[in-house]
């Protein structure tokens, strides 16, 4: 099998390159110990090739020094793995720079090929790019392809399996050669292999080079003498002065007119208009993924009646007890309004007793009941396992479509443009432009938010974003908090739509608080410099905007048949089985005397600060079990207190009867709110922390943020509302903690800059 | 001057590039080196967008500010 790695700029077509070639034997794998992905795949044209060739897709990188992970993983990869062949990807559109990183690929002791990407790019530009020049000068094959029209892939493939049976020394255009034969001469006496390149990274006071080959490396330092620190800088000079004419002579009519990207920039990156677009395109983003009263029309005064009642209707059950469903009621518009896109289809696809899962659920339930299942395996299966599953799965075609929408701004360029406009003003909470992305997205789902943080520039600002995700009040959240707003709205007659809003303002004004103590203290680290390549604004594909978007729903779906199949396997056995007229069995789901009403009960003491511990009349446990429950998955919060409420109080009680009968406070319901919205989000969440965070450390570092955050902020929600006088003991201790976090900040400024010096 | 005090839609030259060595290495991989020729897009107090072969590059002002250019 001959082995072929992908090297190339970010941006320059590369991996649809490798999809072209590989086609949808494509694999996506993560590699331990690395953030960032590689991917392999076959070769899936091989009419004339006898050879199976396998592609290797190495990250995006602008040169071989270490400067980003991508650039040291991709450097070892073509050292230590010694691919047959490296195709260097070519941005036909941008030669120059591109080329940069060829002439350091050229200077290992690999065959290489040249691949000249968008080609069709070039010859719309009225452009042409003379391959025998570049051919004759670099010494290797050059060809032109255009992956996205699927143009010369062949040839390029059959130029492969010529290269592969060949061999190469490495080979450099630097115009320094006193220097580079003493530094090659050194190196190669070892019997280095890829002697070359370890020489030039040597000359370049390359800081990988001075780790691994230490010795070599002083060598060489030592035999430039006074020279040292110019060479580096002239080498890089020197690249391009041997490029620039040669790019001049390859390639023909060079206009100079400003493009019609930059004429878009003008407006989207303008001083004034590019904050106000850029929150009206979101805005109409999540309006049309989320929204249940499209364009606001309920709001505005029009009326909807009782809403679409679906086509079907299903009978469950045998006997007197049939329940009948509609699982399509308010597909298309509900007494609130219309559905956006995604809305349709998150109803489409529904839960446990709507939509296509629900009638698929219910099925299974018939079935079960016409065979004469035992009770608790009909429980099992509807109640446990599908409950669970289906609740999850039905927001993938929703998340998907936000994805969707997401995928176009990245593959589009808009989102490189974003970053840029918003880093003036996240700088100063201490993380970069690029981390505004993943907050938003938390408003949405907390999950694909968190699997975007990948994007970020360093460990430190990943830890910070993904701690503050949380706190963006996500759909299933929003759910609860209308729950609950009725009921605050019920005891204290406080309006519920300022109650909403209110609890959404906290959470973004803890998660912002929260990153800039974290900067400040344990997630310390200089802001990295923010410089980013801003693409051409181009038309994204289908093919690879689907690619994209199905790439992260997969991961979605995988999450619901582990992470949430297990945790509501076990809260159902917890909540349906106990000691009824002492003796253990099964009892009615989650009555007095279930496990799950013993831990509730035990754990209730915990809650003593926040005002909805054993204080109360009754019910205390059902609080503690319902915020338990929402670890697991926020959508059982609600579901759990109406459940709840109707054992406790009696049947037909909803939450609203379950609060005024237990007698909590205005203080403690409060409490409870924000107890549930800041603490940890859900299971499905915190595995999706764990994959993305770096070590075991951090991630219980987070949960524990998580946790003591919530328990901290509601105790302080009970007692400032009930007891009053505790606000002036916060706002003291709140300007304690600032004036601590700032002389601290001082501090460690200081000896930063003495390490600085030092070094 | 500074970059990040450059006039918008001017042909500019660098002159030099000071900071970290790797940082300096970077910008070189992108296509800033002594003598590379650029032009701002647009200048936000610091925050530029630059023009550079024929990639654009946007930077912030810590970063722009280690940029020396002269006007052509």
């Amino acid at each position: 099998m001959i082995k072929v790695a992908l090297a190339g700029n970010p941006n320059c077509g590369k991996t649809t390159l490798f999809n072209a070639l590989t086609g949808s034997t494509a694999y996506v794998g993560n590699w331990p110990g690395v953030t960032v992905e590689k991917r392999s795949g076959v070769y899936r044209g091989k009419k004339s090739i006898d050879e199976e060739i396998e592609i290797i897709d190495l990250p995006g990188i602008y040169s071989l020094s270490p400067f980003t992970p991508e650039e040291i993983i991709s450097r070892n990869y073509i050292i230590n793995e010694k691919p047959d062949v490296v195709i260097s990807v070519v941005d036909g559109t941008n030669l120059e720079r591109n080329l940069y990183l060829t002439t350091q690929v050229l200077e290992m002791d690999v065959p290489v090929i040249i691949a000249i990407n968008m080609i069709d790019a070039v010859k719309e530009k009225h452009e042409s790019i003379d391959f025998e020049i570049l051919e004759k000068e670099l010494g290797v094959p050059v060809l032109p392809v255009s992956a996205l029209k699927n143009e010369g892939l062949g040839e390029l493939m059959k130029a492969v399996a010529k290269e592969a049976k060949a061999r190469r020394n490495g080979k450099t255009f630097i115009d320094m050669e006193k220097e580079i034969d003493v530094a090659f001469g050194l190196y190669k006496n070892e019997g280095k292999e890829n002697a070359l390149f370890h020489a030039m990274k040597a000359l370049e006071n390359d800081s990988l080079e001075k780790e691994e080959n230490p010795d070599l490396y002083q060598k060489v330092q030592d035999s430039m003498g006074e020279n040292k620190s110019n060479c580096a800088h002239e080498i890089d000079e020197k690249r391009y002065s041997f490029l620039s004419p040669l790019c001049q002579r390859a390639k023909a009519s060079k206009n100079k007119k400003r493009s019609l990207s930059d004429r878009i920039d003008k407006v989207l990156t303008h001083r004034w208009w590019a904050l106000p677009i850029m929150a009206l395109v979101l805005f109409a983003i999540f309006h049309l993924v989320f929204a249940s009263d499209l364009f606001y029309l309920n709001a505005f005064g029009v009326n909807f009646g009782e809403g679409y009642q679906g086509f079907i209707e299903l009978n469950v059950g045998l006997g007197s007890e049939i329940e009948t469903y509609r699982p399509f009621a308010g597909l298309f518009w509900s007494d609130g309004g219309i559905n956006s896109p995604g809305e349709i289809l998150h109803v489409l696809a529904g839960d446990n007793e709507t939509g296509i899962l629900g009638c698929a659920c219910l099925g299974i339930k018939q079935l079960l009941l016409i065979w004469g299942a035992p009770e608790w395996v009909v429980g099992f299966f509807y109640d446990g396992v599908l409950s669970g599953v289906a609740a999850v799965l039905g927001f993938v075609p929703q998340i998907m479509l936000l994805f969707f929408f997401f995928s176009l701004m990245e593959d589009s360029g808009y989102m490189a443009r974003i970053s840029f406009v918003l880093d003036r003003i996240f700088h100063r909470l201490g993380v970069s432009g690029r981390a505004f992305l993943p907050m938003i997205m938390g408003f949405g789902c907390g999950v694909p938010a968190m699997m975007n943080t990948r994007t970020l520039g360093s460990d430190k600002e990943r830890t910070k974003t993904i701690r503050v995700i949380p706190f963006f009040t996500c759909g299933a959240k929003a759910e609860f908090l209308v729950t609950v707003a009725a009921a605050v709205a019920g005891v204290a007659s406080f309006d519920a739509g300022a109650f909403t809003f209110l609890i959404y303002l906290l959470g973004v004004l803890v998660a912002f608080f929260s990153v800039v103590i974290m900067s400040k203290t344990s997630q310390r680290e200089k802001t990295p410099p923010f410089i980013i390549e801003l693409p051409s604004y181009h038309r994204p594909s289908l093919r690879s905007l689907l690619i994209h978007v199905w790439d992260r729903g997969k991961h979605f779906i995988e999450k619901a048949f582990t992470i949430i199949l297990f945790s509501t396997v076990i809260i159902w056995f917890l909540a349906s089985f106990g000691w009824a007229g002492g003796q253990f069995g099964m009892v009615e789901s989650g009555a007095e005397g279930s496990i799950l009403y013993y831990i509730g009960t035990g754990l209730s003491y915990l809650f003593y600060p926040l005002g909805f511990g054993p204080q109360l009349a009754h019910g205390s446990w059902a609080f503690a079990v319902a915020s338990i429950q929402g670890i697991v998955a926020k959508e059982n919060v609600t579901a759990s207190l109406e459940t709840l409420s109707a054992n406790i109080v009696g049947p037909g009680a909803s939450f609203e009867d379950l609060v005024s009968y237990s007698g909590i406070s205005v203080g403690g319901l409060t409490a409870f709110t924000v107890f549930n919205m800041l603490t940890i989000p859900c299971f499905a969440s915190i595995g999706t922390a764990k994959a993305e965070l770096k070590d075991r450390k951090t991630l219980w570092s987070t949960i524990a943020f998580w946790l003591i955050t919530s328990y901290v902020l509601g105790s302080l929600t009970f007692l400032m509302i009930e007891f009053i006088w505790p606000i002036a003991v916060v706002v003291v201790s709140l300007l304690l903690c600032g004036i601590g976090i700032y002389l601290y900040d001082r501090n460690m400024k200081e000896k930063e800059i003495e390490k600085e010096e030092v070094y | 001057m500074k970059l990040s005090e450059a006039p918008i839609n001017v042909e500019l030259s660098i002159e030099q590039i000071k900071g970290k060595a790797s940082v300096v290495k970077h910008l070189a991989a992108l296509g800033l080196t002594k003598g590379s020729e650029i032009a701002l897009l647009s200048n936000q107090h610091g925050a530029v967008v630059l023009v550079v072969k024929e990639s654009r590059l946007a930077m912030d002002k810590t970063m722009s500010s280690n940029i020396e250019v002269k006007q052509k």
